[in-house]
């Protein structure tokens, strides 16, 4: 899979987003200064380990960080040239399920337990849609046809509790994929299932782009395969920052952060002859609480080749190969005139 | 689903039994039980009819035997549980009666002992053709003096299960009698109570938890613990100084549930004397109830607000109002729902001080008087209708339970 299409015009962009939490009383910087952008048609992944902020990016994106104790506290969400950051409630309505859809990593608790499936099917129809509720039971049932539920028709009037995660996992898909959103955002869609199950689930998501191919989708997983089979660009973030930006046949042929080298390290790559028959080699240490991290880089605790300054200074995310970004003291740019992918950083003494 | 609510319904019968059985073992076994109560009576009677110091020794032998029988001392507890629950026959009507002399039996009928060759046979005594229906007769041997008795006598099942909850001793009625007559007041009490704290409660809840940690829900938690910890009876009375007694807002009626006039009202007066005779006993009734409900309303809502599906509703692009008022609160009642049984039968068994402070005739006031007065058979339907009310009360719980939650529904 190619095309990683970016002379076009970004569908969504993100701008320094910084997404913090009150815990007891001090802002946890759980985003802090992210941005990217999202183009039609491509597929964007997100890795990183537990805690690195991923799912509150995705969040920050759907306006579903609960508050309290989160809130977006800096940076724009540019949606078709929209700040979604600063539209109001009722503009988010129109935005969420019809525009940007969602999937979440717990099928098992996604779907309400006690509405039929069919209501929640056919609910986000009517919501974006104005249709008869006739109509969206008939949609529904299409839907259900489409992500592979057999019986559609009588299923509809079965409740969650009926549905296997397999299962309900595709309704969540039937409800994301309803509307034909121009985003679909998936947070580890496929981290609570069966692996016979994930490669069927990471198709019908693809079933979108089928349907409109300007659409983008986001999909956030742990799971280095699985972005290896999926995605044209990859963010690889830790402890709350983007550490590393790139196409995926450069991400994985040419890694450039000690993070990322990390992650590939740990990682069966039979694929490649040099690293067959290694042993996987897991990053030392733990995940920082985002409560301490370091001053300087976010993963100098935890590198092998950190040097004295990556402790004091935050090293910028910097263009090193064109489209490639890297956030590290040790990576030295090629081009003359390398972009640099961070805001301002916010004032310490900006009242939250 | 049927089928469940079948086999719950045959549940309910062993716990009837066990909890009527269990009231009826400690009643009997207790000091100053029926038999002695009733004994008692009987002295007092004998005194008031002037015939002076009765002692221990003046009641006849007989008479208490008679009483004996009348409560089946005669026989073990068990059968007397039974006769009293009514599925096994007591000897309802019984007279002594001597061979060849008529004896009168109930309003007209009047039977005869006669013998037949060697037998004694029971006939109508105006006419011998005429059957004698269900009366039967018996031979007694008095113990102590070993004299020959003969008495005629009538089976029937009688007991709570046909509506016969025997006769009030302080009374002289039958107590299904009183029972009707204060049963409604407390059932009229006792629905608006349970709809009016359930209402208020989920709304407050709701709004408590859309405004989890603000001054409202701060000065709305104190307010339903002060209601809480105060006993009802005590705002009773405060509301009857404050707003009944003319020292300051003569508003409300000081006492009684309706007017001296009520019977001569057209249906709005009468609905407008009821509720206006209603509305402080009510808020005294309800006043305790909205701190279990409340806390409980909100902290669900609290919960379910917080859980994936919720933020499901939200990405769908669901109105915040739909997500709340559908959503989130179809399933944050069913712990309320579970709740319903507790409630129902906490109203309907009706309050004595509350029924005191506000001078209401209502079920409270009987049956803690009758329990003061070891009014027994008052006591007795007492237990046996608040039974019944909070296991009605359960199945009612555990058919809101299975409309609000498919996944019991369905099991
Ligand atoms: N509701 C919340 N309240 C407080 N802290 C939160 C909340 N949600 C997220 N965080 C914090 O934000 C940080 C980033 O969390 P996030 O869920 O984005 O991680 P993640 O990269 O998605 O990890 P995972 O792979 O485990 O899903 C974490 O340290 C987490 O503790
Ligand atoms: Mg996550």
């Amino acid at each position: 899979m190619t095309n990683g299409n970016t002379t076009q015009q970004p569908l969504l962009e993100v701008r320094d987003l910084r997404t913090y939490f009150n815990i007891e009383g001090s802002w946890a910087k759980a985003v802090d200064g992210v941005s990217f952008e999202v183009y039609p048609g491509e597929v964007l992944g997100i890795v990183g380990e537990s805690g690195s902020g991923k799912s509150v990016t995705a969040l920050s994106i759907m306006k579903l960080i609960p508050d309290p104790p989160g809130r977006i506290v800096g940076g724009q969400i540019l949606y078709k040239g929209t700040d979604l950051v600063r539209l109001d409630y009722t503009d988010m309505y129109r935005i969420r399920g019809k525009e940007i859809a969602m999937i979440f990593q717990e099928p098992m608790t996604s779907l309400n337990p006690v509405f039929t499936i069919g209501m929640q099917i056919a609910e986000v129809l009517q919501a974006h849609e104005g249709i008869s509720p006739e109509d969206a039971r008939y949609r529904a049932a299409d839907l259900l046809t489409r992500v592979g539920i057999p019986d559609a028709e009588k299923r509809l009037d079965d409740y969650p509790h009926q549905f296997s995660g397999g299962m309900r996992q595709r309704v969540m898909i039937a409800i994301a994929l309803a509307c034909n959103p121009s985003i679909l955002i998936a947070d580890e869609p496929t981290t609570a299932l069966d692996v016979t199950i994930q490669a069927q689930i990471l198709e019908l998501m693809l079933e979108l782009k089928q349907q409109r191919g300007d659409a983008a989708i986001i999909l956030i997983t742990h799971n280095l395969a699985v972005v290896a089979e999926m995605c044209h660009r990859v963010i690889v973030m830790y402890g709350g920052k983007i550490q590393e930006i790139a196409d995926v046949f450069e991400l994985f042929g040419n890694p450039l952060h000690p993070y990322t080298k990390g992650l590939l390290a740990s990682i069966p790559r039979p694929e490649i002859p040099e690293y067959r028959g290694k042993r996987l080699v897991a990053i030392p240490g733990n995940v920082p609480s985002i409560m301490n991290l370091p001053k300087g880089c976010k993963f100098c605790t935890r590198c092998s080749v950190a040097i004295e300054r990556c402790f004091t200074v935050e090293p910028p995310l910097v263009e090193i190969t064109p489209n490639h970004f890297v956030r590290c003291h040790l990576v030295e740019t090629t081009l003359s005139t390398p972009r640099i992918l961070d805001g301002q950083p916010l004032q310490e003494t900006m009242s939250l | 689903m049927v089928e469940y609510f079948i086999r719950r319904i045959l549940l309910t019968i062993p716990t009837f039994l066990g909890s009527t059985f269990v009231v009826f073992l400690i009643v009997q076994l207790a000091p100053g039980g029926p038999l002695e109560q009733q004994i008692q009576a009987l002295k007092r009677g004998g005194e008031a009819a002037g015939a002076g110091l009765v002692g221990e020794q003046a009641l006849p032998k007989d008479a208490i035997e008679e009483l004996k029988r009348f409560y089946g001392f005669d026989k073990p507890i068990w059968q007397r549980y039974l006769i009293w629950l009514g599925v096994m026959k007591r000897e309802a009507k019984s007279y002594r009666i001597q061979p060849g002399v008529p004896r009168l039996v109930g309003e007209k009928e009047r039977l005869v002992l006669v013998k037949e060759g060697d037998k004694y046979v029971l006939r109508n005594a105006d006419d011998p053709a005429k059957p004698v229906g269900d009366w039967k007769w018996r031979r007694e041997v008095d113990e102590e003096t070993g004299q020959e008795r003969y008495r005629v006598y009538r089976e029937a099942f009688s007991g709570i299960l046909t509506g016969d909850f025997g006769r009030s001793y302080r009374f002289r009625k039958p107590v299904l009698d009183l029972i009707a007559e204060r049963l409604p007041v407390s059932i009229q009490f006792g629905i608006i109570s349970f709809v009016l704290s359930y209402a208020i409660s989920i709304y407050l809840g709701v709004q408590k938890a859309l405004r989890h940690n603000t001054p409202f829900d701060f000065a709305t938690s104190s307010a339903v613990f002060m209601t809480y910890s105060i006993p009802g009876w005590a705002i009773g009375a405060v509301l009857l100084v404050l707003l009944a007694t003319d020292r300051f807002f003569p508003i409300f009626p000081l006492g009684g549930f309706e007017d001296p006039l009520y019977a001569e009202m057209n249906l709005w007066e009468k609905i407008w004397d009821r509720a206006y005779h209603f509305v402080l006993p009510t808020i005294a009734y309800t006043a305790g109830s909205f701190a279990v409900l409340t806390m409980l309303m909100k902290n669900s809502l609290l919960d379910t607000l917080s859980s994936d599906y919720i933020r499901t509703a939200f990405a769908k692009g669901i109105r915040e109002q739909r997500v709340i008022w559908l959503h989130a609160m179809r399933n944050s009642i069913i712990p309320i729902t579970a709740n319903i049984g507790y409630v129902i039968g906490v109203f309907f068994a009706g309050s004595y001080l509350i029924e005191r402070v506000f001078d209401i005739q209502g079920i409270g006031q009987l049956s803690f008087e009758a329990l003061v007065a070891r009014d027994y058979p008052i006591v007795f339907a007492f237990t046996v209708i608040s039974v019944v009310i909070t296991l009605i009360g359960s199945i009612l719980s555990d058919l809101a339970l299975a409309i609000v939650d498919p996944r019991i529904r369905f099991k």
